[in-house]
């Protein structure tokens, strides 16, 4: 009770964490380090500073994570064992945490999303790199690693603190972090067929687990014992190389030294919280060892282990060169501005990787980040329109339509307390449940589904448009009349709804426009395919035109200074002929907002670059300079410096994607 | 007429020999028994502990309590509410040992004193058993180990200055043995529970009828310096109430619950920060306040708890200002507003008359509370606290099933919930009511009252 008191405090106040600001929460529990991420819109994972794989989220990048974490006994912060390679070289044996190593990670090459990791021995010429990625065709995670510069010939190990989440709660979207205690099931090896396996059945109760511990006893329980267990989920993972001793325990303590690895005796298998190693034999090639893994999902061991068999037959650089080959497509198929410089051009791509990475291939979800610190693996209607506007400046119009067919399903067709009908769940996962505790309503996000469904009408023939706005008009009016609804009946502002700014409910401007654009568009769509406009609408339509202008002729109102630009001031702007001296007004603030691009980064460059690109896209003067910033600024979104001056690496980061890609879509002409 | 013919001199010892040699032997020899069994079991200590041990509860006559709890209103009510709650430790007792337990076996077996403590996440039991066990061990117990342990099953024993020391964990006995002793209360029909956890605390739970106990609790909570006023003043029952001075002053009360809640730090951030956007004269105000907890909401996808608060003060109280994004509402007469914090179900809401000030958790409680006070007798104390069993009960059944469902109970599922957590909990809806009041000294609160008030008593 206690423990269930605690998560929904925490569901509430994760609910509440400012969105690209780091929350209580964040400075609470740490923040995930990722910094490179790979997938498959199946099998999604992140690996950290020193290469481990600190997320490993199946069936999709919206779905539970499956790796264990310990809690740090102080501040409570988890941190991931994760998935790892271990390298024996003389008497001591290396984990990517030794601080004896100097690690780097990147990404392989200018395409794709390769984890490229590089660990060096300090003071020897040992260098170990490792290689990691999601193969899109099976889902299987590719690790290959190799060795050079080594005295003696070195001993290689993998090791995978997996913990298999059966569970999915809505409105609490921690289930995989602070819930880890209650994830897990069973580990086992099966020397024959040269597999580890960790599984965990569907809600599991007393008797699954006694059953469980009753094949403990058994020197050697057969794979018939393990499978009666009902579907859940299944881990399967082996090497391409011999593998040498297999260890599976409710310890995640890793061997820590070359000879206690070797000694250690083979244990076939463990219940509980479980964690398993291997030792590999590498193979010699050119002076270097080399060995490689491979690691798939199911819901059962036989679909987990046929999406091992499917790699078996590749082997590992094969199947690298299959992921290369897939992304270099996928670039090619996209439109990357073709006057972008070279390294404009570069970050056009890796945001178009990034997104396409968390991408979710079950009902097209796309979430903001795989990190489980906070919690991001959700889709956010507000932040989602900024990310399907990308797909289609980017030309995925297929995968931008999913994704907003995605948001039409998730509008609510029935009233529960505090969750109207016609509203959008603050957020979602991959399967369309409500990751935000129902309380949290968020109005904006409704709107800003209406505005990117009608904008992407605009990268559509006439009959295509036709055809989506109609298949998309039944649930896009019920949202337009929640919107006409959700008005103060005195004021007619839009009535208070969550704001991630406040942490709490409240009435931002930028609610306000959202709310007036997305009318806007419902009313330019009905337009479009003929459909009648209430009176309600058309009269809301009204109200809102109103509210809007005074906020705009407000002369007290600071643009650029009191609040970030509203992202659709452009846009409203630019349908209006206002007095000129408004308008510069306006722009003055739009300046000042430019003028302090160059000392902003992380988040709130890329959000400003977005801001300014939107407020001047009609101003060919204005989008110049933008454009001339944007090989020094793009780099400095994607890197965060900490509180002691540090520049490292920001976490990928789906609309911080979809804001550059903006962009740089748009200052280069779109 | 024949004389009587002496025969030959018997050896035979005389009849009344004969017939009371027996008997004496017996009796001498249950004397002898009972006698070394009284002098093996008495002490002025009722066991041993061990030094870091979190809490730590002492019965002087456990055999003893136990009948008296049979005896109590508390048996009796929970007999005719079919719930036997003793029913499923005396299985794992009769399962383990092969006994099934009652007070004379117990006494037999174990003594009269019972210490039961835990310590580093395991609990064990103390006791300074008779001559029946020791017997019993002497001729049957396998050798112990090299720390003097020995084991029964799944149980770890060892032997301490005559005193027995037995747990699941091994680790608890090895620290037992290096422990210290506990005193034996006097009082022979109760139990004495100790805790050192942040506020240490001491409670005596006697076995007569609601179940009384006294006890204090090391708090600073400021004297009220009149009778509460506000006892049971609450228009709608209540899962649980707490009535004391103001907020401000209760605040090591909520200090006390954080430290005992895993992660409280953190939830005391965010309440801290979501307080912050109440006006700061919020908590202060008031001589007297009430705050009671109603409801669990779980019409959403998260329970939200439904509570309702009240300050009260004797002197008319300034009209507390709203803050500006509340709106104006007025329910029953009385004027107020509406702070939204998150949605419908997650507000501030506040009606006030002039000496009171009426609170709620959500709009909808406002219309059956604001105005709406119950006038009660005054109760003698500085803090009390009530919990309606019944009401707590059916509120965590809806809890633990919904968590059931969601896989939120370790290694348990909806069918275990339904087969061993629903049963525990039922145990609870007869049992009336928990009413404690207290009395301030400043640095502590000694408080009395009853566990289990049975309702129909109530003053």
């Amino acid at each position: 009770m206690k423990r269930l008191a605690i998560l929904i405090g925490l569901a509430v106040c994760h609910s509440l964490a400012r969105a690209g600001e780091q929350s209580l929460i964040e400075a609470r529990y740490g923040v995930d380090e990722l910094v490179t991420i790979s997938g498959s819109g199946m099998l999604t994972i992140g690996q950290d500073t020193r290469g481990r794989i600190t997320v490993c989220r199946w069936p999709g990048p919206g779905f539970p994570d499956h790796l264990g974490v310990r809690h740090d006994a102080g501040a409570g912060a988890a941190v991931p064992n994760g998935l790892q390679w271990g390298v024996g070289i003389g008497d001591d044996l290396f984990w990517p945490g030794d601080m004896r190593l100097e690690a780097t990670q990147e990404y392989d090459g200018l395409v794709g999303n390769i984890g490229k990791t590089t660990l060096r021995i300090m003071g020897t010429s040992a260098v170990i790199v490792q290689l990691t990625c999601v193969h899109p065709a099976t889902g299987a995670l590719v690790s290959h690693i190799k060795i050079e510069g080594a005295d003696s010939p070195p001993s290689v190990y993998w090791s995978a603190d997996i913990s298999p989440c059966t569970r999915l709660l809505p409105g609490i979207p921690m289930a995989d972090d602070r819930l880890d205690s209650l994830n897990d099931f069973a580990a086992f090896a099966l020397e024959g067929e040269r597999r580890v396996c960790h599984f965990r059945p569907s809600a599991p109760g007393a008797v699954e687990w006694e059953r469980a511990a009753a094949l403990l006893h058994l020197p050697r329980p057969s794979l018939d014992q393990w499978t009666a267990f009902n579907a859940g989920v299944w881990a399967v993972y082996t090497s391409f190389n011999p593998i040498l001793a297999y260890a599976c325990d409710t310890s995640n303590a890793l061997p820590r030294t070359r000879p206690e690895a070797e000694g250690a005796p083979a244990r076939l298998h463990a219940v509980g919280q479980t964690a398993s190693w291997i030792r590999i034999e590498p193979s010699r090639r050119d002076g270097a060892y080399e060995a490689s893994v491979v690691l798939a999902f199911g819901s059962s061991y036989e679909k987990a282990n046929a999406r091992v068999k499917a790699t078996e037959t590749r082997g590992a650089m094969n199947l690298l060169k299959d992921v290369r080959e897939y992304w270099a497509k996928y670039a090619s198929e996209s439109q990357i501005p073709e006057n972008a410089g070279a390294a404009t051009a570069l970050a056009a791509t890796r945001a178009l990787t990034t997104l396409r990475t968390l991408c979710d291939d079950s009902r097209g979800a796309i979430v903001r980040s795989p990190a489980v610190r906070p919690a991001l693996a959700r889709d956010w209607p507000r932040h989602g329109a900024w990310i399907a506007y990308a797909l289609d400046l980017a030309g995925q119009h297929a995968e931008a339509k999913r994704h907003l067919m995605f948001y039409l399903d998730a509008i609510r067709t029935e009233r529960t307390p505090g969750a109207p009908i016609g509203s959008i769940p603050a957020s979602l996962y991959g399967d369309g449940t409500a990751a935000s505790p129902d309380m949290v309503l968020d109005a904006e996000g409704t709107a800003w589904a209406l505005w990117c469904i009608r904008r992407h009408g605009d990268f559509l023939e006439s009959d295509a448009r036709k055809k989506f706005f109609a298949s998309a008009w039944e649930r896009a009016a019920l949202a337009a009349q929640f919107l006409v609804d959700w008005a103060d009946s005195r004021r007619g502002f839009p009535e208070r709804s969550f704001d991630p700014d406040l942490g709490h409910d409240g009435k931002p401007p930028a609610l306000l426009f959202a709310v007036h654009q997305a009318m806007v568009c419902i009313a330019e769509m009905a337009a479009e395919i003929e459909r009648p406009v209430p009176a309600d609408w058309t009269r809301r339509m009204g109200q809102l035109d109103v509210l809007v202008r005074n906020l705009v002729l407000d002369e007290s109102t600071e643009w650029g200074t009191d609040f970030p630009l509203p992202l659709l001031l452009g846009e409203w702007l630019s349908s209006k002929n206002l007095n000129p001296g408004v308008r510069a007004r306006i722009e003055a603030g739009g300046d000042e907002r430019l003028r302090q691009l160059p000392s902003l980064g992380g988040h709130a460059a890329a959000r400003a670059l977005c801001e300014a690109v939107m407020l001047f896209r009609n101003d060919p003067g204005r989008l110049g300079q933008i454009r001339e910033m944007l090989p020094d600024l793009l780099p400095r979104s994607v890197t965060v410096t900490d509180e002691n001056g540090e520049t490292r690496p920001a976490r990928p980061d789906a609309l911080d994607a979809a804001y550059c890609f903006v962009a740089i879509s748009i200052a280069h002409g779109d | 007429m024949t004389e009587a013919v002496a025969g030959p001199r018997s050896n035979r010892r005389p009849g009344w020999m004969r017939r009371w040699a027996l008997p004496v032997v017996v009796a001498v020899t249950i004397a002898t028994a009972w006698g070394a069994d009284r002098f093996l079991t008495r002490s002025p200590m009722a066991g041993i502990v061990p030094g870091d041990a979190e809490w730590i509860a002492v019965a002087g006559d456990f055999p003893a309590f136990w009948r008296a709890l049979e005896a109590s209103d508390v048996r009796s009510r929970m007999a005719r509410a079919g719930k036997f709650p003793q029913g499923e430790w005396m299985r794992g007792v009769r399962d383990a040992f092969g006994i099934r337990p009652t007070p004379s076996r117990w006494r037999n077996w174990l003594g009269p004193g019972l210490v039961c403590a835990r310590a580093r996440g395991a609990v064990g039991i103390s006791a300074r058993p008779g001559l029946l066990l020791r017997t019993c061990v002497f001729l049957f117990a396998p050798p112990p180990d090299a720390h003097g342990i020995r084991t029964h099953g799944d149980w770890s024993y060892a032997w301490r200055d005559g005193f027995l020391v037995a747990s699941r964990s091994p680790s608890y006995v090895t620290s037992a043995l290096r422990g210290d002793p506990v005193d034996r209360p006097a009082e022979k029909v109760a139990i004495d529970i100790r805790w050192t956890g942040a506020p240490p605390g001491e409670v005596t739970i006697r076995a007569a009828d609601g179940l009384p106990v006294r006890g204090k609790i090391e708090l600073e909570v400021p004297p009220l310096g009149a009778p509460l006023t506000l006892v049971d003043a609450f228009p709608v029952p209540a899962i649980a109430a707490v009535y004391g001075s103001n907020a401000e002053a209760l605040a090591p009360v909520t200090d006390a619950l954080i430290a005992w809640l895993p992660g409280g730090e953190f939830v005391r951030d965010i309440l801290l920060d979501t307080v912050g956007i109440l006006p700061e004269e919020s908590l202060g105000d008031g001589s007297e306040s009430a705050f009671a907890w109603i409801s669990v909401d779980l019409a959403g996808n998260v329970p939200i708890p439904e509570w309702i608060a009240l300050q009260r003060r004797t002197t008319a109280m300034a009209r507390l200002a709203p803050p500006a994004e509340a709106v104006s509402f007025e329910w029953n007469g009385l004027s107020g507003w509406v702070l939204p914090w998150v949605g419908e179900r997650l507000s501030f809401c506040m009606a006030e008359d002039g000496t009171h000030r009426y609170w709620a958790g959500r709009e909808g409680q406002m219309p059956e509370w604001a105005g709406r006070l119950r006038e009660t007798p005054a109760v003698d104390g500085d803090i009390a606290v009530e919990i309606s069993w019944d009401k707590a009960a059916l509120a965590a059944l809806q809890l633990v099933r919904w968590a059931g469902a969601r896989e939120l109970i370790e290694r348990r599922n909806s069918e275990d919930v339904e087969r061993e957590l629903v049963p525990r909990l039922e145990l609870l809806l007869p049992l009336g009511a928990l009413r404690l009041s207290g009395r301030s000294d400043g640095t502590s609160v000694r408080f009395d009252g009853h566990l289990a008030m049975n309702p129909g008593n109530e003053s």
